[in-house]
């Protein structure tokens, strides 16, 4: 016989594992149709490639096609907001990266999602290098007589970005903070005409990752790296504590794969070591070399905290150089 | 003669030109001109000038508008000294229906996808046509979504929604 | 010179191999049948495709991209003179002569004269491609900010030729077109205007949403509404091929277009859009009958189709010399690079020789593939030409739809299409010239970006603009133009002075 009190906690036993079944169950079968995985920008580009590279590796290990989308407009966020409002089913993600998670909500107000809430980070994907780049006409050997010139001379230099609010502007301010100097930024439409100017000498500095191919050509000086380890393809390049700059903190810049706030955890957890397992298959690694990162497999919930840090980092800068979209 | 006067200027720019069909062209382009012209000085009144050496995002806005008003009043003026009050023709039913049929497809295809947009799309700007056909319609707009469908979302396998979601 | 010989030999053997031939032309048919369809234009298409080569080797992926991108252009071509559609913002001059052409029975003609031109000029810029990168490259980087304001105010007064009667209808013409291209964030500042409040808007409206409407969906509407006579005006045509004298007429026009498109081309950010708006002006301006141009003058086809493909080749440059994209269609080239693990970068020649010289030599098979499949075709496009006025136009409207659509997968961008056909309509009942706005959106951007640039550069010392040998040059042909416009007008206000 079952006392009443029993045959209750049995009954909410039931409804309960009743509950979960449900999302047990599609995490287990997972993925049962094709996934779509938006991209914020337009196609070409880092971000487009790596979430190519990424459906590719996914869709090997779990059967099921992994379409890209390429959505891409007011600086990511369009493409991010259409994953915000999409069902936490996994069937719809978004690559992110650091612009759309940790810099677009601190220097937009009109912004139509809520970057935590509206997003659960899945896999942090890969770290990309960024490189303190001056042109070869710069009369600085390393960065020390760099900082000491520009310190000399304020306002005689500038530094390209590929947009005001992205994320070679906030490199750029975050050096400005942490040297000392007032290097006047110059904002170009995307990394191209940037780079280009950069070679050119029309400005003489840029912080980015795009120019290392260039660099290694010899038309841009690269003096540091700004990640906190140096990068192995230039494995005699120091970072910027070695090279005497230990203040400049931006954070480096990141590529990951989020889904909709509120995604079961078995999904996340499935997709997160699915993604790690496509990210570190060797020509994979091999590839993402090409685009100046490197693969980082991390938890979920490390990812998560990575993105709370940066998004205090670049809110301080954002505040203390009052760096805004809307005046 | 001083480059600066410039009714004189008006004037020698005036008469070599082909005349338009009617005055009434000029003073409607005028007003359409001014109109636009006006309203964009109005939505960017609060845009930051900034000085002409440090110019603000409100520093091009407001010359640009400011000369489209001043272009559109000109050609007003000039509308109605050439005289001629002959108002341009405009079937008005095949441009609604053709603006319908896109924004119809435009309000469509996020959500009932490929196929059905296209069917909608077609069969309304099908009617636009100066004689409608009404046994023909159905088999346009069915045989050319199904195209459509079939190469975009199959073939060529393009990133878009193709049944209702 | 030996060496040049040498690695275009090492170039011609990679692409004349089989499998890339094979991919060459694979490429150039899938982009000339889907660029074909109206309103889809090369990026659109290369976007569409990308996918496929990613399973190729990296040569052959590179080799096929390539070849959809000519095939895409010349498609857009193909419609604008058959259709009045511009696939995309360089085919905006296209649609003036060629669908003129085209409604006088000639447009076999104006398709081949676009043929002939596209590959003369393909074939001039990928020798020069091989001979003069470098120098090329080192010739763009003189362009800077100031350079580039200065060249852009040049477009803007070129811009009152494209007029066709008023000069003043032609002036608020372009005032209208810069207006518009000041929708969006301000790259300067990244401060919104003019955007309603519409995330959609902050990079601003697209050229090709705009020329799509002003052209395309406006001439659906002008034939719908046009009565029946005008519906059927359109089909007489005499022969294919052409004549004598078009052939004299075309020639040098062919030559100067490739010239201007191949130097304007290597212009990183969006230079090669203006070559085809360059060729015609020069063209309507040295021209003994400029009143022939918009009235289907094949000169006004030859120059700018030349300078079209010319600048689409010579976009190249800046990528294969220095490894930086200079615009949309060369950023995804560059992603195709990365898929493949190969990054961009001025070493490419040494580093990856076979792939270098490989896509080089390719570029000149692209362009005979293009001239193969495209002459043949050019009588079964016309001949869809002959079908019913009421069955093609839905499907034209439909491909509009999708084609803008697939550009960013932006329902907005089609709404605005309709706006824009609308705005296209009024305009053409009230004779305001169309060119000149679309010229003026493309370079207004441009020019206020650079212009602020240039002055924050110089700490706000105007004299930037004068100091600088190439700017100076450029601000003083603009001087020239003016004077140009303005002297007729002179003469005939002194004139009638005297008489009165």
């Amino acid at each position: 016989m079952m006392t009443p009190s029993r045959r209750r906690a049995l009954g909410l036993l039931t409804a309960a594992s009743l509950a979960a079944l449900p999302q047990l169950a599609t995490a287990q079968a997972y993925p049962t149709k094709p996934v779509k995985i938006i991209v914020p920008f337009a196609a070409g580009g880092r971000a487009d490639a790596l979430a190519r590279m990424l459906a590719q590796g996914l869709q090997e290990q779990m059967g099921q096609p992994f379409v890209v989308e390429n959505r891409g407009g007011a600086s990511g966020s369009l493409g991010s907001d259409l994953v915000a409002k999409a069902p936490p089913d996994g069937y719809t993600l978004l690559l992110a990266s650091t612009g759309t998670q940790a810099i677009l909500p601190k220097i937009t107000a009109k912004l139509p999602y809520d970057a935590d809430r509206d997003f659960t980070p899945i896999a942090l994907m890969v770290e990309s290098y960024s490189f303190i780049g001056v042109h070869p006409g710069v009369k600085a050997a390393n960065l020390k007589e760099f900082v000491d010139l520009a310190r000399a001379r304020p306002g005689e230099f500038n530094y390209a970005s590929s947009g005001v609010g992205t994320y070679n502007h906030f490199a750029g301010e975050f050096f400005n903070i942490a040297a000392g100097t007032k290097i006047t930024h110059i904002a170009y439409r995307g990394s191209g005409p940037s780079v280009n100017d950069l070679v050119a000498g029309h400005v003489q500095m840029m912080i980015g990752g795009e120019f290392v191919e260039v660099a290694q050509a010899g038309k841009v000086r690269i003096l540091a790296t700004t990640n906190p380890q140096r990068w192995p393809g230039l494995p005699d390049i120091p970072t910027m504590k070695e090279a005497g700059l230990a203040e400049f903190s931006a954070p480096p810049l990141w590529f990951g794969l989020l889904g909709p706030g509120g995604m079961p955890r078995e999904l996340v957890e499935k997709l997160n070591q699915a993604a790690n397992k496509a990210m570190s298959d060797p020509r994979t690694v091999e590839r993402v070399k090409a685009a100046a990162s490197i693969v980082r497999s991390e938890s979920a919930d490390a990812f998560a905290s990575l993105i709370k840090a940066e998004q205090k980092a670049f809110g301080d800068v954002a505040k203390q150089t009052n760096m805004k979209f809307e005046e | 003669m001083s480059p600066l006067n410039d009714s004189d200027a008006r004037a020698a720019v005036a008469p070599p030109e082909p005349a338009p069909a009617s005055g009434a062209n000029d003073v409607l382009l005028g007003l359409l001109f001014a109109a636009i012209g006006a309203a964009a000085l109005y939505i960017g009144r609060d845009y930051v000038f900034g000085t002409s050496l440090r110019m603000g995002p409100g520093f091009l806005p407001r010359i640009v508008a400011g000369g489209l008003t001043l272009l559109g009043l000109v050609l007003v003026i000039r509308g109605i000294l050439a005289g001629g009050w002959a108002l341009p023709v405009i079937g008005w039913r095949p441009i609604l229906l053709i603006s319908l049929a896109v924004i119809v497809f435009a309000a469509t295809i996020d959500r009932l996808g490929l196929f059905v947009a296209s069917l909608l799309s077609v069969a309304i700007g099908t009617c636009a046509a100066q004689e409608i056909r009404w046994k023909e319609l159905p088999f346009v707009a069915f045989g050319l979504a199904a195209f459509c469908t079939i190469l975009f979302g199959y073939l060529l396998k393009i990133s878009m929604p193709v049944w209702p979601q | 010179m030996s060496e040049i010989v040498q690695s275009l030999a090492l170039g011609f053997g990679v692409a004349a191999s089989l499998s890339n031939l094979w991919y060459c032309f694979l490429g150039a048919l899938i982009g000339t049948l889907i660029g074909v369809l109206p309103g889809i234009g090369p990026i659109a298409t290369m976007a569409m495709l990308l996918p496929l080569t990613y399973y190729l080797q990296p040569t052959e992926a590179l080799i096929m991209l390539a070849g959809i991108y000519y095939g895409a252009q010349y498609g857009g071509s193909t419609t604008a003179v058959l259709m009045r559609l511009p696939g995309e913002s360089s085919s905006v001059v296209t649609c003036l002569d060629g669908y003129a052409m085209a409604r006088k029975g000639r447009a076999g003609t104006a398709l081949a004269t676009a043929a002939l031109a596209s590959f003369f000029a393909g074939t001039v810029v990928t020798l020069l491609i091989a001979v003069a990168s470098p120098a090329l490259t080192e010739l763009a980087q003189k362009f800077g900010p100031a350079e580039y304001f200065s060249l852009m105010a040049l477009g803007l007064v070129a811009a009152v030729v494209f007029a066709q009667g008023s000069p003043l209808r032609a002036v608020g013409a372009i005032f209208l077109g810069l207006l518009l291209g000041l929708i969006g964030a301000d790259v300067n500042t990244g401060f919104d205007r003019f955007t309603f409040d519409r995330p959609e808007l902050r990079d601003g409206i697209g050229v090709v949403v705009v020329s799509m409407g002003l052209f395309g969906i406006a001439e659906i509407m002008l034939n719908l509404s046009g009565g029946p006579e005008d519906q059927g005006e359109r089909t007489k045509l005499s022969r294919l091929w052409l004549t004598r004298e078009d052939f004299r007429a075309a020639w040098p026009a062919t030559l100067r277009g490739t010239g201007i498109g191949a130097l304007l081309g290597i212009l990183p950010g969006g230079g090669a859009m203006l070559g085809s708006f360059a060729s015609y002006a020069v063209e309507k301006r040295i021209s003994d009958t400029p009143e022939r141009f918009g009235e289907g003058a094949i000169e006004g086809v030859a120059g700018p189709e030349a300078a079209n493909n010319a600048g689409a080749q010579s976009s190249f440059i800046p990528m294969l010399a220095l490894g930086i994209p200079g615009n949309s269609v060369m950023a995804m080239m560059a992603g195709a690079m990365l898929i493949h693990g190969i990054a961009p970068s001025p070493n490419l020649a040494s580093t990856q020789p076979q792939l270098f010289w490989g896509l080089i030599a390719s570029m000149w098979f692209g362009n005979l593939m293009l001239l193969v499949i495209n002459l043949p075709l050019i009588g079964l496009w016309v001949k869809l030409l002959a079908a019913p006025y009421r069955m093609l136009f839905p499907a034209i409207l439909l491909f509009c739809c999708i084609g803008i659509y697939t550009v960013n997968n932006s329902a907005f961008e089609v709404g605005l299409v309709a706006l824009f056909g609308l705005l296209g309509v009024v305009l053409a009942k009230l004779e305001c010239p169309l060119a000149p706005l679309v010229l003026a959106f493309i370079l207004g951007p441009m020019m206020e970006e650079n212009l602020r640039r240039a002055m924050l550069l110089s700490r706000g010392d105007p004299a930037i603009f004068l100091s600088r040998p190439i700017s100076l040059g450029l601000l003083i042909a603009c001087a020239l133009v003016v004077a140009l416009l303005l002297m007729p007008n002179f003469r005939r206000a002194r004139e009638a002075a005297t008489e009165a």
